[in-house]
Order: structure tokens, then sequence, then C-alpha cells
């Protein structure tokens, strides 16, 4: 069963520039258990495939269905985890993991087990009763994290989560994720603009275009889990990856700069001192 | 001698008297102002045609000073406790109003779009996530209303009625008597900020350690 997303198209009306498309004819399909990331420079309509997935916006064209019943509003069994940790400030970290667990129909006193084992799950168990302003940035993304886990979705998203986290806690947190991930075996669809972190989080890697985002191609990555961004491995595909990219951000770099962009390729605004000799 | 005359006045018993009634009319008139500007200010930032159709309305009466309103409160009411009211009341509702409405406004979408994935909708999403977010907003409103109010009523108290502070400052102006003047109005600022300092700084510390906002020292 899992996940399907089929011939998602999307675009967006700005009074400015007119109709921009941002997805065109997306398709591929999650098994049960399966971590998927979604790969792209920005602006490549990434976090608009995850918002579709999550209900939260309408696409134009295709849908997206788990489990065989197709998405219309956002539910408990979507959970997106934002770029931003987006924790209710007046609530403790504990009441915020409570507060998502309100409409599940269990026991309150279970509830609070869940809440806090999961938050335990993230190294918070001190923290419970701390409001989410005495935490960091890293910390309030585990809560969210928590928070996420503790509902028990059929699916997780994740949005570019770990983007606005300091290096040394990124890197905890991909280990912590893979752990986690490993235990509750969790269908997940992962966004990311950074190929060190797809490479390392995913199972299958979805490569996009420039916009309009479409799939460029699929890549399957068999090593297990847990694995560290260093492995020589993880940095060969890197690098492979990052070449096709590099291609893309190009793509995207000309229709943002126009003339001025061919102007710098040609190295009129390039000192020569500076080229290392990557053109030769 | 203001020190003197301030003394004076509360011996007399004419401060606690007018005091009496000065602050009856601003606690009803205050308090409905807070029921009405919040009931309104909750509408407009949830209602987009309540909001477009009022906005403009309030800004209006808004930029109109507390005396604006005497003679329509006098035609309307007549001369009595009524229009008092109504001047402290419409003085302090606007603001109150405004400040709730933005603070609606300005719920992040984010924290709504968060609720929604837990489930929570309709009345709930209101009660439980977009009215505390909007809360700090509506406190600064409501201190701002407080401050307001007393406008209002010393104005309408100076213009309409025959009892209450107000009047006390028209007496003492008719007897040319600069100290009791300046006396009165110390007892209406001490009064206005004894309650700002007693129950809205409360209310704003209570909220910013709800928020686990603590001062950094």
């Amino acid at each position: 069963m899992g996940l399907k997303v089929e011939n998602l198209s999307k675009s967006f009306w700005r009074k400015d520039v007119g109709n921009i498309p941002v997805l065109e004819d997306v398709s591929f399909e999650l098994k049960d258990g399966e971590f998927a990331c979604v790969l792209g420079p920005s602006g490549c309509g990434k976090s608009t495939l995850l918002n579709i997935a999550g209900g939260l916006v309408k696409p134009d064209k295709g849908s997206v269905c788990v489990d065989g019943s197709c998405v219309s509003e956002p539910s408990p069994e979507r959970v997106i985890i934002f770029q931003e940790p987006t924790l209710f400030p007046w609530m403790t970290v504990l009441e915020n993991v409570l507060f998502a667990l309100k409409t599940k129909p269990i026991k309150k006193s279970d509830k609070q087990d869940i809440a806090i084992s999961f938050l335990r799950k993230v190294h918070l168990g001190k923290f419970i009763n701390a409001h989410p302003h005495e935490l960091s940035a890293g910390m309030k993304q585990r809560v969210a994290i928590a928070r996420a886990l503790a509902m028990e979705p059929k699916i997780l998203l994740m949005d570019e989560p770990l983007s606005l986290v300091d290096d040394q806690t990124r890197f905890m947190l991909h280990y912590e994720i893979q752990q986690i991930f490993k235990e509750t075996k969790k269908t997940v669809l992962f966004v990311t603009s950074s190929v060190e972190e797809a490479v390392c989080l995913a199972d299958r890697l979805f490569v996009f275009s420039a916009r309009p985002g479409k799939i460029l191609f699929e890549q399957k990555i068999g090593f297990s889990h847990p694995r560290r961004e260093t492995d020589p491995q993880l940095v060969f595909l890197q690098d492979n990856i990052s070449t096709i990219l590099e291609k893309e951000f190009e793509k995207i770099a000309k229709e943002e700069m126009d003339i001025e962009y061919v102007l710098t390729k040609s190295g009129v605004l390039v000192p020569f001192d500076r080229n290392l000799g990557s053109n030769i | 001698m203001v020190l003197g005359k301030f003394a004076e006045g509360f011996i007399s018993g004419e401060y606690l008297l007018s005091l009496k009634t000065s602050l009856l009319r601003i606690g009803i008139g205050y308090s409905l102002a807070i029921l009405l500007g919040i009931f309104l200010g909750v509408a407009m930032g949830l209602v987009k045609f309540i909001d477009e159709g009022v906005s403009g309305i309030l800004l209006g009466l808004q930029s109109m000073g507390h005396a604006a309103w005497v003679p329509f409160a006098v035609l309307f009411f007549g001369e009595n406790e009524l229009a008092v009211i109504f001047i402290v009341q419409i003085s302090a509702m606007i603001v109150i109003t405004m400040n709730t409405e933005s603070g609606i406004k300005f719920v992040s979408p984010q924290l709504i779009n968060q609720a929604r994935i837990s489930g929570i909708k309709g009345i709930s999403l209101f009660r439980e996530v977009i009215l505390p977010a909007a809360v700090p907003s509506i406190i600064t409103g409501m201190r701002l209303g407080w401050a307001f109010s007393w406008r209002g009523l010393v104005t309408a108290e100076i213009l309409v009625s025959g009892l209450g502070v107000g009047h006390i400052l028209m007496r003492a102006k008719e007897q040319k008597d600069m100290a009791y003047v300046l006396a009165t109005m110390l007892l209406i600022a001490s009064i206005s900020i004894i309650v700002d300092n007693l129950i809205f700084k409360n209310l704003e510390n209570g909220v910013r350690r709800r928020w686990g906002i603590t001062k950094q020292s």
C-alpha cells in the first residue's frame, strides 16, 4: 500500500509574473516503511509537493493517495514536520505533544505516557516542563519530531526539518533520525536541498529538476542504516548527484540573472585569478 | 500646597464620594468596552466582510476626540449616567477592538496549519489556538483602553454630569483654586496608574510567564 502520487501538477498565479508552474506531472509510489528523500534546487516545488501530500494545498491535477484513500484535507494520519518547529509558545513541551494527541481516542494517562516516551526518544526527557522560548532551535525541532512521531501517523512528511539547525545538531539528528526510523519503520517523505543529508538518510532518492519541478531520476541507496555523512561511498554518490544538480542550479541562475549570467559565465565579472582551472 | 489640598480632599470625604461615583461609571463602561470590543475585534479578525465594513468606520470614530461624543450622548441618552457610561465605553472600545482584531489576524498561519494537522478544527481551533495566540495583543488593547476610558470619563464628567472627579476639577476651576485642580489631576493619574500596576502589569507578566519569556537580568 503506502503512498501513491499520481500525475501531480500545480501552478501558482502571481499578479506580477503570471502563472508559475511549480510541479509538473510528478508520479511515484512508496511502499510501507520506505524512507524517501526529495532533493532539488530551491523553488522546485518540493515543499509544495509535501503540502499537497499533507492536505494543506490542493493540486491542480493529479492526486496523492495513502493506503488507497485520496488526500483532501489535513489529518493526523499524515503529519508534516515543517522547516520551523511551529510549537505553541504558550504551552510547555509536554503540553505541545499532548495537544497533538488531543483528537486521538486514547485514555488521558496513556497519552501522557506516550508523549513522555517519545520526548525521551529525542533526549528531551528533562525538558518536558520547559517552554519553547527556553529551548534552542535544535531542541525545538526535536520536540516537533517527537510530537510528529507520537501522533503515530501512517506517513511522515518532513519539509527541510533540519535546515535551520546548526551543523553539530544536524549531524546528531541525522543519526538519531536513522535510529528512530529503524525502530519505528515509518513511511517517510523527506524534502531537502542538501545532497549530503539526502544521501545519508534516504533509501530512495528522487532528484527534482528546477522549476517546474519534475523527477529527473530516481536513485536507490542500499547501504544499511545508520550511516555517517563522511562514509567514502556516500561521498562518492554525493559527488555524482551534485554534478547533475549543478546543471539544474545553473538553469535557475540563468533564469534569474538573465544577461548578467552570461557575462559572469564568460568570465567578465569573475576575476581570472579566481579561476582554479575548472573550465579547462 | 497641592499635597495639602490632596489630603484635604480625602479628609472632607469629597474625593471618596466622587471616586465612588466615578469608579462605578468607569467600571460599567470599561467592562462593556472589553466585552463589546473583544467580541467585535474577534468578528473582524475572523470574518472578512465584517472587517471590511467596520474597520474604516472605526478608524474614523477613533479620530474623533472624546469630547466630540458628548453632544451625541446627551441628545441620545439625556444628561444622565447612561450618557457618561456611553462615552467611557466608546472611548475604550475602539482601541480594544483594533488590538484584538490585529492580534487575531496576525496569528501565524503555520500554527493554524499545525493544529489542523493534529485534527483540530472549528471552535476548538479558535478557542485553543487562535485566541491564546492573540492574548498578548488583546491585553495591550485592554491596557490602552483603560487609559482611554479615564480620558473619556473625565471629559464626560466635566461636560455632562454633576458628580465625579471630573466635576471636582470643574468646580475647582470655577473657584480659581489651582492647587485643588492639580491635586485632583494627581488623584486621577494615580488611580489610573495604581490600577494599571495592580491588574494589567500582573496580567502581562502572567502571559509572559505562561509563554516562558522570563526577564533577562
